[in-house]
């Protein structure tokens, strides 16, 4: 075990170093350059101004150049600094990684807890008239925009009955609150966010958790289970979820970098300063060390996530061994 | 009868509350109430908040609320003294000599002195610095401290557009000597002179800035600023609706057809004034077709500006003739816009030998057709409007246009700086001085210059030169007038409109008052009454 984890670690590096040299070419090689200083598109700002600060960031070298640079300060777990704001690129993603990886987490519980219940309960009762509202309202969420779902409820939950914040994570009096004051200050204002991505990621485990249940349901040991008299409580929960739920974990882990990535818009739409729009931000301003820095961490994390859904997978199920 | 029984019931209250109030100030003589916040939101998250360094537009508006130039634009847009109290210019226009304010102190209780000056100064002009500004300081020989308070500037020529370059935000040394300004902590924790001083910054989140008691033309009436950053429009709508900001921009749809409701007319105030910027179609003047005057002014008279205004703005917007704020002294407005007139564009393009011979209805020319392909950057949707409108016009003189749109990085380095495209659909900030040198000296047409469409006249690249030596206004008028008046009449660009800004604020927010400036240049004399004041700590 402990080889089969060593090997696997040691091959992730070169595959990351080709990732890197990959997406290195590709986002120099795409059209535009890094508009840090020419946003504005701005006459007051002279083309020699604007050639001094490329000079300045090294974007008048030659290309592999830039690279080997790039990769030298990488090996220090220096990522550069960011051409928008000079600000170091570590910083910059770490402020942001807490919100999304909190938001994706509790969305991602949420949506554990309800698909898998929804899942269960749907497979139990195939065909019936639940299980069939159940894959409407799943598909639903599922096809729903986003941005509208987000729209229609701040509307009528935050400005029509003003129950919850429409927008941001904290209030503005935030600092002064106490404790536990601040503990549902979060609450509220994640409330509408978590909800509304919850719902539209429910689809996928819930249908995997139902069919996974349906094929484990005609299973022979099921069949045992309920001939030798269980109860249907116990050979549903503790015979045929557990067995269900095998390919869940493997979902799970291949979920991992997307707890680290944020959507662009639906960050937009709830003013929520997260990965997605650093991402997305980035790379309209053609900032490379903040692009080449989110891709690295997304990558490595990529390939942990798959060695961990491995792993994870040989530890719940005995008939798989890992050498 | 109730609503008349309402009407009088209202009248009354409107009675006793006008009643009291006038009491109330006979009693304690008017002077506002100081407290509350507000709260502006906005799209853009600012970049660095160091003067010399912010090139964007949230950048510079929070700047200018914690530091000050050593002049400012008043409210009727005339250059007067901010940190320094006056100036005075040498005969050969050569050297400004800058008198400052005594008794200034940094936020931080230092005193402000010429050296803070020389400081900002070096910083422009130092190569390391990654400032964008460093073009109007290259001007300087140099910069020289008299006494604590007087500083002489020393060009190498004349440059009037020189002295509004004081504007900038004067940096304090005492905190930033030995920094470097590139990384410095001081860009997320600035100390400068002005009526607001820093608090906090959340990326992402909100700048927060409060009252500096001490500011030299006294205390801000408003306790707080707080900058929201609220990326998507609709959402900063919906917060404008539940209270979360306070004053937002509207866009011509909000301004027009969402904000007439009864809870809009009590709760908000709107406003409305010229912006500073206007929208053009730019040609390529080195393409055939559009070298031709006769064509570039056809044109002009087969697009109906009003109509665009009419269409894109909802009415909104001004038609434009020329490149200077439409209130501003450079602004000639003796220049009139031409009638839509699409028989006189016909008969223009005919003389300039352009005719439908094959009956397909696109003229042609030595064998080539009258298409060509307006670009666009992607994300403005007044523009793709815009350009949808200029398509449908021509068509009907005989002219085929394309729209392309295109990413923004994409668009200026590949399309705008390599000069590949027939003709661009953009718009211009203006700057508060009307110098335009590079936008239209012939010189100015290298990658990554702003005369991308080659325009080249003699007699304008005079004009040019002389409006920067010169600083006699009266002198200065002569020449911009002139300059427009040029310019309309040659049409490098089809000057389309000056869209209004659309500010709306909370009722509780008093003493705006609307000038060619805007409505920022008094923020300090705004206020709200204690009785309607809504943060209170």
């Amino acid at each position: 075990m402990t080889r089969y984890l060593l090997r696997r670690l040691i091959g992730i590096i070169p595959l990351l170093f080709g990732i890197t040299i990959i997406t290195f070419a590709i986002i120099h090689l795409a059209p535009g350059k890094p508009t840090g200083i020419e946003a504005q598109f701005n006459p007051k700002v002279s083309l020699e101004a604007r050639e001094r600060i490329a000079h300045l960031y090294g974007l008048d070298k030659p290309l592999y150049t830039q690279y080997i640079d790039w990769v030298k300060r990488l090996l220090r777990f220096d990522f550069g600094t960011s051409f928008v704001d000079s600000r170091p690129v570590m910083e910059k993603i770490a402020e942001r990684i807490p919100i999304t990886l909190g938001i994706n987490l509790a969305s991602m519980i949420l949506i554990l807890l309800i698909g898998v219940s929804i899942g269960v309960s749907s497979a139990v009762r195939e065909g019936s008239f639940y299980d069939r509202s159940m894959t409407v309202f799943v598909f639903a969420g599922f096809a729903m925009p986003t941005f509208w779902l987000a729209l229609i409820l701040m509307d009528i939950v935050g400005v029509r009955w003003g129950i919850l914040p429409v927008s941001g994570i904290k209030s503005l009096e935030f600092a002064r609150f106490g404790f536990f004051e601040q503990v549902i200050d979060v609450a509220r204002h994640l409330a509408l966010p978590v909800f509304v991505s919850a719902f539209g990621g429910l689809a996928g485990i819930s249908r995997y958790m139902r069919s996974n249940m349906v094929h484990v349901l005609r299973q022979d040991y099921i069949r045992t289970a309920r001939a030798k008299g269980l109860k249907e409580r116990d050979v549903i929960y503790k015979h045929a979820l557990k067995n269900a739920l095998l390919p869940v974990v493997t979902i799970l882990g291949l979920s991992v970098p997307g707890l680290i990535g944020g959507s662009v818009i639906f960050e937009s739409i709830f003013s929520i300063p997260g990965m997605g729009r650093l991402f997305y931000n980035s790379v309209m301003a053609r900032d490379y060390p903040v692009i080449m820095g989110v891709l690295v961490i997304g990558a490595t994390l990529t390939l942990l996530g798959n060695l961990l859904a491995d792993i994870s997978y040989a530890a719940v199920d005995p008939r798989i061994k890992l050498e | 009868m109730i609503t008349y029984l309402k009407t009088i019931s209202r009248i009354k209250t409107v009675f006793l509350k006008a009643v009291f109030l006038f009491g109330v100030l006979a009693v304690m003589g008017f002077r506002p109430d100081y407290g509350d916040a507000i709260v502006v939101g906005a799209i853009g998250e600012p970049r660095t908040l160091i003067p010399i360094m912010a090139s964007d537009s949230a950048s510079g508006a929070i700047c200018g609320l914690i530091f000050n130039g050593l002049v400012k634009y008043d409210k009727d847009l005339n250059l007067v003294g901010d940190l320094a109290k006056g100036w005075d210019i040498s005969e050969d226009g050569l050297e400004i000599t800058f008198y400052l304010r005594r008794g200034v102190r940094w936020q931080d209780g230092q005193p402000f002195t010429a050296r803070d000056v020389e400081f900002t100064y070096k910083g422009l002009v130092d190569p390391r610095v990654r400032t964008a500004y460093s073009g109007d300081f290259k001007m300087i020989k140099r910069l020289e401290v008299i006494d604590d308070y007087t500083v002489r500037v020393l060009y190498k020529e004349p440059f009037s557009p020189g002295l509004s370059s004081w504007t900038m935000g004067i940096m304090p040394e005492h905190l930033l000597k030995g920094e470097d300004l590139n990384t410095t902590r001081f860009a997320r924790h600035p100390v400068g002179t002005g009526p607001y001083r820093f608090r906090l910054w959340k990326t992402g989140e909100r700048v927060e800035l409060v009252s500096n008691h001490d500011y030299f033309e006294g205390r801000p009436y408003i306790d707080r600023y707080i900058y929201r950053i609220i990326p998507d429009q609709a959402t900063l709508f919906l917060e404008l609706r539940a209270g979360g900001v306070d004053e937002i921009s509207l866009t011509p749809l909000q301004a027009r057809r969402q904000t007439q409701s009864r809870f809009f007319k009590e709760n908000f105030n709107k406003f409305r004034y010229p912006s500073f910027g206007y929208t053009y179609l730019g040609y390529n003047l080195k393409d055939f077709r559009f070298r031709d005057l006769r064509v570039r002014q056809a044109i002009n008279y087969a697009i109906n500006k009003e109509e665009i205004i009419r269409g894109v703005l909802l009415g909104l917007g001004r038609v434009s003739t020329g490149p200077f704020i439409p209130e501003s002294w450079a602004y000639n407005k003796a220049v009139k816009a031409v009638k839509y007139d699409p028989e006189k564009a016909r008969v223009l393009l005919k003389e300039a030998g352009w005719r439908d011979l094959d009956g397909d209805g696109v003229l042609e020319k030595n064998g080539r057709r009258f298409s060509f392909t307006i670009i666009t950057n992607q994300g403005n949707g007044e523009r793709r409007m815009t350009a949808e409108i200029i398509q449908r016009r021509l068509k009907e003189v005989g002219i085929e246009v394309k729209i392309k749109i295109i990413e923004w990085s994409s668009f200026v380095s590949e399309f705008i700086d390599k000069r590949r495209f027939d003709a661009v659909l953009l718009g211009w900030g203006l700057s508060r001085d009307p110098d335009m040198y590079d936008i239209w000296y012939s010189s100015k047409t290298k990658e990554g210059e702003f005369n991308f469409v080659g325009y080249s006249n003699p007699e304008v690249d005079r004009l040019l030169l002389e409006g920067r030596r010169t600083f006699d206004r009266k002198e200065r008028t002569r020449i911009y007038h002139k300059i427009h008046r040029i310019l309309y009449h040659d049409q490098p660009y089809l000057f389309l409109y000056v869209p209004d800004a659309l500010p709306i604020i909370r009722k509780r927010f008093k003493g705006i008052k609307v000038a060619p400036a805007g409505i920022g240049y008094n923020f300090i004399k705004w206020y709200v009454p204690k009785a309607e004041q809504k943060y209170i700590r």
